[in-house]
Order: C-alpha cells, then sequence, then structure tokens
C-alpha cells in the first residue's frame, strides 16, 4: 500500500506533490501529469491476470447496470463508446441517469436504497473522505499500473481527462488573443464580462492565484485572501454559470466575453453552434473525471468488469472519437481527429493541477471563503 | 350517526351542554394523519437534524449553529432576505394598494376582470413567470435587443442578475397577495362613511386620508405581514433573476443540501428560517388577526 | 364632489392600473409568441411562424414522458387532495374539539413553511421511506400542499350553505348518510371541484419539492423545465411554458365557472 505513496517524476512544471495519504490502508490520488509526460513507470505490455476482459468480457445477459453520468453530448460519447459496444459484446442492457451528483449518491447510500451502480463523478468526490459511500475497486480487474498516475486509487479510476480553460469569444475581444489569467482579469484592455462556475472547488481560486502571478506549482495550499482580493478586481463583471450548457451559452451568444469553462463545451460552441469561440490553453487545469461505484450495488462485480473494460487501452479512448476528452490509460490511443483539441495534447510550463486530497480536506474553508466573498 | 348535531338540532345542543368533542370532528382524523406523516415529520426530522448531523464529530449539540453564525456570509444571506423580503413588500404595496382601490370604486364587472387579471398570473407557474422575465432581461433578451437596436445604448444595460431584477419578478409574483387581502377589506368599508366625511365638509382627499385610509389598514397590513413572510421562502426567482449580493437563504439552503452533502448546516439554516417566518407571524399577530391574511386565500 | 380635483387623480390611477395589469400579464404573455418562432433562438418579435418547438417538444422523450408524468402526478393529486381536503373542512368546520385552532394551523401551513424546508424535509424522510424517485412520493408530497386550497373551497361553501336545507330532508326521515349524499354534498360539490382543480393547479405547477423528490427516471414537466432553464438553449423551453400556461388557465377559468354555480353564492 505505501508503494502508492510516492511523489510523480516532475515533467511540465505544472506539478503538485502528492498530499500524504490519510491511513495507510488507502492513498489520497492527486491529479498528476498525464500522458505526454511519458511516466517513467510504463505499463509492462505482457501477461496481465485478466488479459482478456478488455477483448473478450464476461458475458452477462439478463444484467441491468445503471449508469449515472451528466448528460448531454458528454454521456452520448460515452454511451456510443462504450456502453453500446459493452452491451453488444456481452448482453448488459444499460438504464442511465444523467443527473450524476454526489448529493444522490449519499442519499442512495444512507438510504440503503442503491440505484446506480456505475457513476461518472467529478475530481472533488471518490476519495477517503467518502469511504463509507463507496465500494473500493476491484483492481485484480481494472489494470492498475496503465492509468495514469495519480488517477487511480482506492475508491475511483479516473475514465476521462479534460482541462478547465479560459475560453474567450472573438468577436468580443475584437481580434486579440487574451494570453493567460492575467488578461482574463484585465478588462481595459479585454472590456465585456467574464464567466465562471459558481462553485468554490471549481478552479476560480485557482485561477484567480495564477492571474495574479502565483506559480502553478505553488498553488497549494491556496492563498484565499490573495484569491479574493484578486477576484475583486473583476466582481462586477463577473456571470456565474452552474451549468456546462450555460457556459458554452454565455460565451458562444457573447453574454461574456471570456469564461472559465471545460474544454469539451468550448470546443462545442465553436463547432456543434458555430459560435466564434476559441481556446487558450495556457493555464488550463488539466483533471478528470472519474468511476465510482455507490457502496451497497447488487451488481457490484459487474459494475467492476464494465470499468475494467472501459479503462483498458483499446476501449478507453473511444469516447474521443466524438467529444475532445481524452484517455485516462497510458497506453489509450485517441481518435486523431481529436488529438489537437485534447487537453493533455496541450500541456506546457503553465499548466496546472487540481490538489484533490488539499481541496476536499479544506472543502469547508473554501466554501465559506467563496461564500463570504460572493455575498459581500 | 356523522349528523348527530343537525339530528337533534337546537334544542338537543342546548340539552348535551355542547360537547367537547362531536362525531363530525372524527372527520378531520385521516387528513391530520397524513398532514403530520407527510408534513409534519419531515419538518420535525429536519429540526433534528441540525442538533444530531455533524460533519465531523462534534460534543456540542449546537455546534451547527456556531458554525452558521460563525461564517460572515450566511449572516449576510440572512441579512439579504429580510432586505429583499422588506424591499418587494413596499414594490408591492405602492402598486397593489392603488389597484385594490382602483377594483373598489369601478363598476362590478370592471373590478371582476380586474380581479382576474390578478388571479390569473397569480396561478400560473412561478417557474414560466420567472423564466418569462430571464428571456426579457437577459443581456441578448428583449429589452436590450431592442434598445441596441434602436440605437440607444451601445452596451447591454445590466437587468438581469441585478436586483432590479429580482425586484421585479418577485414583486410580480407577490402582488395578488397583497391586492387580495387590501381589496377583502376595502369592500368591507361602508361608502356611506366617506360620504359622510364629505357632506360634513371633509374635502375628498381628507375624507380619504381620514376615514378610508384607516379603514383600510387591517388590510394592508394583512397583505403586507403576507407578501413578506412569502417573500422571505423565495427560492426559484432569486436563484435565476438575482446576483450574487440578492443571494437568499432558500438558495443556501438547497446549495448546502445538494452541492455540499452539509445536511447538518441546510437543516441549520432551515430552522432559522422557519423561526424567523414564526416570529413574523407571532409579532404580527398582536397586531392583527392571522385569520385576515389566511382567510385571503379564501378571496382566491 | 366635484369633478374638477378628482378627474386627474382618477385618471392617475386608472393609469396606474393598467400599468399593473399590464405588468402582471404581459412578461409571461411574452412566452407564447416566442414559442412559435422559427428561428433557433429567442427573439421578439419571433422570426417567422412555425410549430417546431412544439414538435420537438412532443418527440423529445424527456419532455414527452415529463408531461405524463405530470399529468398523472396532478391528477392523482387532485384526487387524494379533494378526499382529504373535504374531510378536513368538513371536520374543522362543523366539528368541535379541543385544538381546532392548531388543526386549522396545520391544515394552512403548508401554504406559509418556505417550500425549500419542505423539500428537503420530505426530502430526507422520503428516503428513509423509499419512496423518492416515484410516483406515490410525489403524490404524496404534492398532496400535502394541495390540502390547503381544497379546504379553504370547501369550508367557504360550508359555511355559506343553509344548514335548514339538512334539517328539513331530516324531518322528512332521511337518515345521516342519505342526507349528506342528497342535500350536503350537491350544495357543497361546486366547492369540492374547485378545490380539486386548484389541487391538480398546484401540483402541476410545483417544482422545488418535485427538485428534491424526483429522479432522472421520474421526472415532471417543471423539473424538466427547471434543468433546461438556466441553460435556455432553444426555444423548446418557450413552447413548453406555453403548455403549462395553457394547461393551468383553462383549469382555472374552469374553476371559476365552477365555483359560480354554488347555489349559495
Amino acid at each position: 500500500m505505501t508503494s502508492w505513496r510516492r511523489t510523480f517524476p516532475l515533467v511540465t512544471a505544472g506539478l503538485l506533490l502528492v498530499a500524504a495519504c490519510g491511513g495507510g490502508a488507502s492513498p489520497s490520488p492527486t491529479s498528476a501529469p498525464p500522458e505526454t509526460t511519458a511516466p517513467e513507470s510504463a505499463a509492462p505490455e505482457s501477461a496481465a491476470p485478466v488479459a482478456d476482459i478488455c477483448t473478450n468480457p464476461p458475458k452477462a445477459e439478463g444484467t441491468t447496470l445503471t449508469f449515472a453520468s451528466y448528460g448531454g453530448a458528454y454521456q452520448e460519447a460515452q454511451r456510443k463508446g462504450w456502453l453500446e459496444p459493452y452491451s453488444a459484446l456481452t448482453g448488459v442492457t444499460f438504464q442511465e441517469s444523467e443527473d450524476s451528483s454526489n448529493a444522490t449518491i449519499k442519499a442512495q447510500v444512507e438510504a440503503g436504497q442503491v440505484t446506480w451502480d456505475i457513476v461518472d463523478v467529478g475530481n472533488d468526490f471518490g476519495l477517503d473522505a467518502q469511504a463509507d459511500l463507496l465500494e473500493p475497486l476491484d483492481y485484480t480487474k481494472i489494470r492498475k499500473d496503465e492509468i495514469l498516475d495519480g488517477f487511480a486509487s482506492t475508491y475511483r479510476v479516473a475514465d476521462i481527462t479534460y482541462g478547465v480553460v479560459l475560453g474567450y469569444n472573438t468577436e468580443k475581444t475584437g481580434g486579440q488573443v487574451p494570453q493567460g489569467w492575467a488578461d482574463f482579469f484585465d478588462t481595459t484592455k479585454f472590456p465585456g464580462k467574464r464567466g465562471f462556475w459558481d462553485y468554490s472547488a471549481g478552479g476560480i481560486f485557482e485561477f484567480a492565484l495564477l492571474a495574479d502571478g502565483v506559480a502553478p506549482a505553488d498553488l497549494y495550499p491556496l492563498d484565499l485572501p490573495r484569491a479574493t482580493a484578486k477576484l475583486d478586481t473583476i466582481k462586477d463583471d463577473i456571470v456565474f454559470w452552474s451549468s456546462g450548457a450555460e457556459s458554452q451559452d454565455l460565451l458562444g451568444k457573447g453574454e461574456v466575453a471570456m469564461a472559465m469553462i471545460w474544454n469539451g463545451r468550448a470546443y462545442s460552441a465553436k463547432n456543434i453552434d458555430n459560435n466564434p469561440v476559441e481556446i487558450q490553453w495556457n493555464g488550463q487545469i488539466v483533471t478528470a473525471d472519474y468511476f465510482v461505484v455507490p457502496k451497497g450495488t447488487p451488481n457490484k462485480d459487474a459494475a467492476m468488469d464494465f470499468i475494467a473494460w472501459a479503462t483498458c487501452k483499446e476501449n478507453n479512448a473511444a469516447p474521443s472519437k466524438y467529444i475532445p476528452y481524452g484517455p485516462t490509460n497510458k497506453l489509450a490511443k485517441a481518435d486523431p481527429s481529436k488529438v489537437a483539441e485534447l487537453s493533455v495534447s496541450n500541456i506546457n510550463d503553465t499548466t496546472a493541477y487540481f490538489d484533490d486530497a488539499w481541496v476536499v480536506e479544506n472543502a469547508q474553508l473554501l466554501e465559506d471563503a467563496y461564500q463570504e466573498w460572493k455575498t459581500r | 350517526m356523522l349528523l348527530d348535531r343537525s339530528r337533534t338540532g337546537r334544542s338537543g345542543r342546548r340539552d348535551r351542554d355542547d360537547p367537547i368533542v362531536n362525531r363530525w370532528a372524527l372527520l378531520a382524523v385521516p387528513p391530520i394523519a397524513f398532514l403530520v406523516a407527510f408534513f409534519l415529520i419531515p419538518l420535525i426530522v429536519v429540526s433534528l437534524r441540525s442538533v444530531t448531523d455533524f460533519p465531523r464529530p462534534a460534543g456540542d449539540a449546537l455546534a451547527n449553529y456556531g458554525r452558521f453564525f460563525d461564517s460572515a456570509a450566511n449572516v449576510r444571506v440572512l441579512g439579504n432576505t429580510f432586505w429583499v423580503a422588506a424591499l418587494s413588500t413596499v414594490v408591492c404595496l405602492a402598486l397593489g394598494y392603488p389597484y385594490a382601490y382602483l377594483m373598489n370604486i369601478v363598476r362590478p364587472r370592471l373590478a371582476g376582470l380586474l380581479l382576474i387579471a390578478v388571479l390569473l398570473p397569480f396561478w400560473s407557474s412561478l417557474l414560466v413567470r420567472t423564466y418569462a422575465w430571464q428571456v426579457i432581461l437577459r443581456d441578448t433578451g428583449i429589452i436590450n435587443t431592442f434598445l441596441l437596436d434602436m440605437r440607444l445604448i451601445d452596451e447591454p444595460i445590466p437587468l438581469i442578475r441585478t436586483t432590479l431584477g429580482v425586484m421585479l419578478g418577485m414583486s410580480q409574483i407577490l402582488l395578488p397577495f397583497m391586492v387580495l387581502p387590501i381589496y377583502a377589506v376595502m369592500r368591507r368599508i361602508d361608502p356611506e362613511y366617506t360620504r359622510a366625511a364629505a357632506n360634513l365638509g371633509a374635502p375628498p382627499f381628507a375624507a380619504f386620508r381620514r376615514v378610508f385610509l384607516p379603514l383600510s389598514l387591517p388590510g394592508v397590513l394583512a397583505g403586507s405581514l403576507l407578501v413578506f413572510v412569502l417573500a422571505l421562502g423565495f427560492y426559484i426567482t432569486p436563484a435565476l433573476l438575482g446576483s450574487p449580493k440578492d443571494t437568499m437563504i432558500s438558495q443556501f439552503i438547497a446549495s448546502a443540501v445538494q452541492q455540499r452533502l452539509d445536511w447538518g448546516i441546510g437543516s441549520t439554516m432551515a430552522v432559522i428560517l422557519m423561526g424567523l417566518t414564526l416570529t413574523v407571524l407571532f409579532v404580527a399577530s398582536r397586531f392583527i388577526r392571522l385569520r385576515d391574511v389566511f382567510g385571503s386565500f379564501e378571496e382566491s | 364632489m366635484t369633478d374638477s380635483w378628482r378627474q386627474p387623480r382618477r385618471l392617475l390611477l386608472v393609469a396606474l392600473g393598467a400599468l399593473t395589469v399590464f405588468f402582471l400579464m404581459a412578461p409571461t404573455l411574452v412566452v407564447v409568441p416566442m414559442s412559435f418562432t422559427a428561428s433557433n433562438a429567442l427573439t421578439f418579435p419571433p422570426e417567422g411562424l412555425s410549430t417546431r418547438w412544439y414538435e420537438k417538444m412532443v418527440t423529445d422523450p424527456q419532455w414527452s414522458t415529463g408531461f405524463l408524468n405530470s399529468a398523472k402526478v396532478a391528477f392523482l393529486t387532485a384526487i387524494l387532495a379533494t378526499v382529504l381536503g373535504t374531510l378536513a373542512a368538513l371536520g374543522t368546520v362543523r366539528g368541535r374539539f379541543p385544538g381546532r385552532g392548531a388543526v386549522n394551523g396545520l391544515i394552512l401551513s403548508p401554504l406559509i413553511v418556505p417550500v425549500i424546508i419542505i423539500a428537503i424535509g420530505m426530502f430526507s424522510v422520503f428516503v428513509r421511506w423509499k419512496i423518492t424517485g416515484s410516483i406515490v412520493g410525489l403524490v404524496l408530497a404534492h398532496t400535502a400542499l394541495a390540502v390547503p386550497f381544497v379546504v379553504v373551497n370547501v369550508a367557504t361553501s360550508l359555511r355559506s350553505m343553509d344548514r335548514n336545507l339538512e334539517q328539513a330532508a331530516q324531518s322528512l326521515g332521511a337518515g345521516p348518510v342519505r342526507t349528506f349524499r342528497r342535500i350536503t354534498l350537491p350544495l357543497i360539490l361546486p366547492g369540492v371541484l374547485a378545490g380539486g382543480l386548484f389541487a391538480f393547479i398546484t401540483s402541476w405547477d410545483e417544482v422545488v419539492v418535485s427538485i428534491f423528490l424526483t429522479s432522472a427516471r421520474f421526472r415532471t414537466l417543471p423539473v424538466e423545465m427547471w434543468e433546461q432553464v438556466r441553460q435556455v438553449v432553444d426555444p423548446t423551453v418557450a413552447a413548453v411554458s406555453t403548455t403549462l400556461l395553457a394547461v393551468t388557465t383553462t383549469l382555472l377559468l374552469l374553476a371559476f365557472v365552477v365555483r359560480r354555480q354554488a347555489p349559495a353564492r
């Protein structure tokens, strides 16, 4: 177990440390520089204990798994890339929920009424703090060594990587290209409103600090007074969004000139809605969504089989055909048409990573500081 | 059997010297049981969670209340909630009183139409109406698009995500609760009073101010109380039309429970909001009859 | 009482009244024409005329099942609330028992307790009873919210009814049940029906409690709309709004007509 406690090679400048993990039995994972950094611990290509699960998953006619994710184009990509092929291979039928939420997992587990078998959650969930709510993943099936370092831990394994990026509306910026978060906070140079996700742990403080000159590696522990002071400088120009679709709409229609936005939503604003939207990759935060299995699901084994299959190198990149979210399996090859659009393809020395363990540990502190600032 | 009182008639009632419980009362048992199970118990459970549900082990049963008042944001939002509710009450009174007065002086047929104009929106979906305001007030909404097209402005003027936006949305929804009780009271004022005042030489406006206005005050108080108390609990409208500065406590309760999974603080805020609502009602009940307030629903 | 002073004031009053009517009605009605737009964006006046957003609403399973779910929940709520509300009105108007004031307060309190508190309370209890995300939980919740409207309507009918008719029936030999069925019920029926319609509308439009008690697998129309309204993507939401308004308005007018029939009024 303690072998999981290691620091990761510092390949890109934007790197953070693994936080001390709580309790010997379960590690506290953090995000780390993924794929393109070619980590030293490359996975063995040879004999794995469950070699065939990737190409020949166990048949399970009559099994119904409930898959909960975030809906929209995202879930559609997961459906086409994973659920439909898996159904064809195994006979498993999927029932889908499009409203994944940590609150619902908690409610289901506490009520002893678990109806979700596999849940796609954000980077703020699935850590040791939620041990009471989740089943430990079965790493005899899931090939942990092939997953990006730091993206697989006791209760969760990352299924896709994405970036929280600076998106801008080219009509509103009048041909100028914002170079990073410092420009985002400069409303003299770039007039117009700014969109932020209305969530304390979503990146708003991190971006304020990056804009204020903090190096990506020095973000944590977050200097909250400094972050809120920086946010105060543009407070009256901020529009808060609460769903991915809303951010896509605000930026696409130009209600905001720039927005903190998930790279897939910026991509859709540009390529699906045909709006004048571009991404500035400088200062992006590379992060992931994770699979978790709520404690007490009657379909635990079948859920583990699916998760193992979907994180295999053969299958993990399948959704990238439909949406620019990258694989988490180091050996998986993303769809060529989307490679340039992936968060992990655009890593440079301004790239930052969340320290999920710190963020979860200090969630209350973050939330209090955020609300204190927001309602001020 | 059920109609024992009717059967025995007036004399029977006198003979039996007013029984403490009659059989009609039995009919109320199923609905009371229903409301206790599916309404009252949930409220009690919320209250209990505020003293039993802690994110970390806490020795002190009131730890959540301590947490609530430790956070400047919570206290500020509580203040906001009162402020927005008070403002809505003032706006509704300013619009509602003249409207009720107008209803009272026009011909009955027109008064009926004016009543329908109040009741139709009163019963139409709050969400739909808030959505409509959103469509009107957005930066790319009706007003801003029009003004931009007319070249009256260069930049969209801030309408949505402002206190003004919340006020428009909330007072439109709350206005009927002001108009109905005021109108109900005005209708009961005998026109002879003002006429008498006028006959005694009072100038018409003085007759209104000295005679009619005081007589209509119970309606004003009832309407204001109703609007204020209902405004305290608003959630959808400030969430969609307001700025962070207009955040109301209901939004905090929802986000505590849904986003942060913090039932302790969520139910603590719920208890505080409930306590405030009851306090307002209690204080008000010393000045006006609550039945006047609830009675206004009968007019609808 | 000369008109010299009065005319301008009255004009002002009428103008203010007209403005208020406009303020009450116009903003909501604006979504009606907008829902018939042919373009992808919400614009006013609408560009072109088309029913494509209604077609989308009907063909999109999310909206159409939401519509059916709402109708089912509202229908069952109306029935349950009408029965319970009528019983409660009879019990509290005609019954005498200690604590009647408290019971009246309990019955009316769903109107005054902030709905978010009711929502998290019901969620917290219903989860334990395993009735969230189902039609059962939602009908029970909406019934609690709708009962007061039935009680108020039925109580009004009861109070204004002439009890001599009941006594006459009984003196002619009718038993209590028969008297109730043949005399009392017909007399209060307009109030009962109006109450039922109000109960239906209450459930049909309810959103906050529904947000907490529904799941992706079982969603009502207002909840679906709440999910979409923050994203304002296309005019389907306007079409849904118009549909919600149309149903509510029809039922409301029906309730007015029914209440007019009340012989006591």
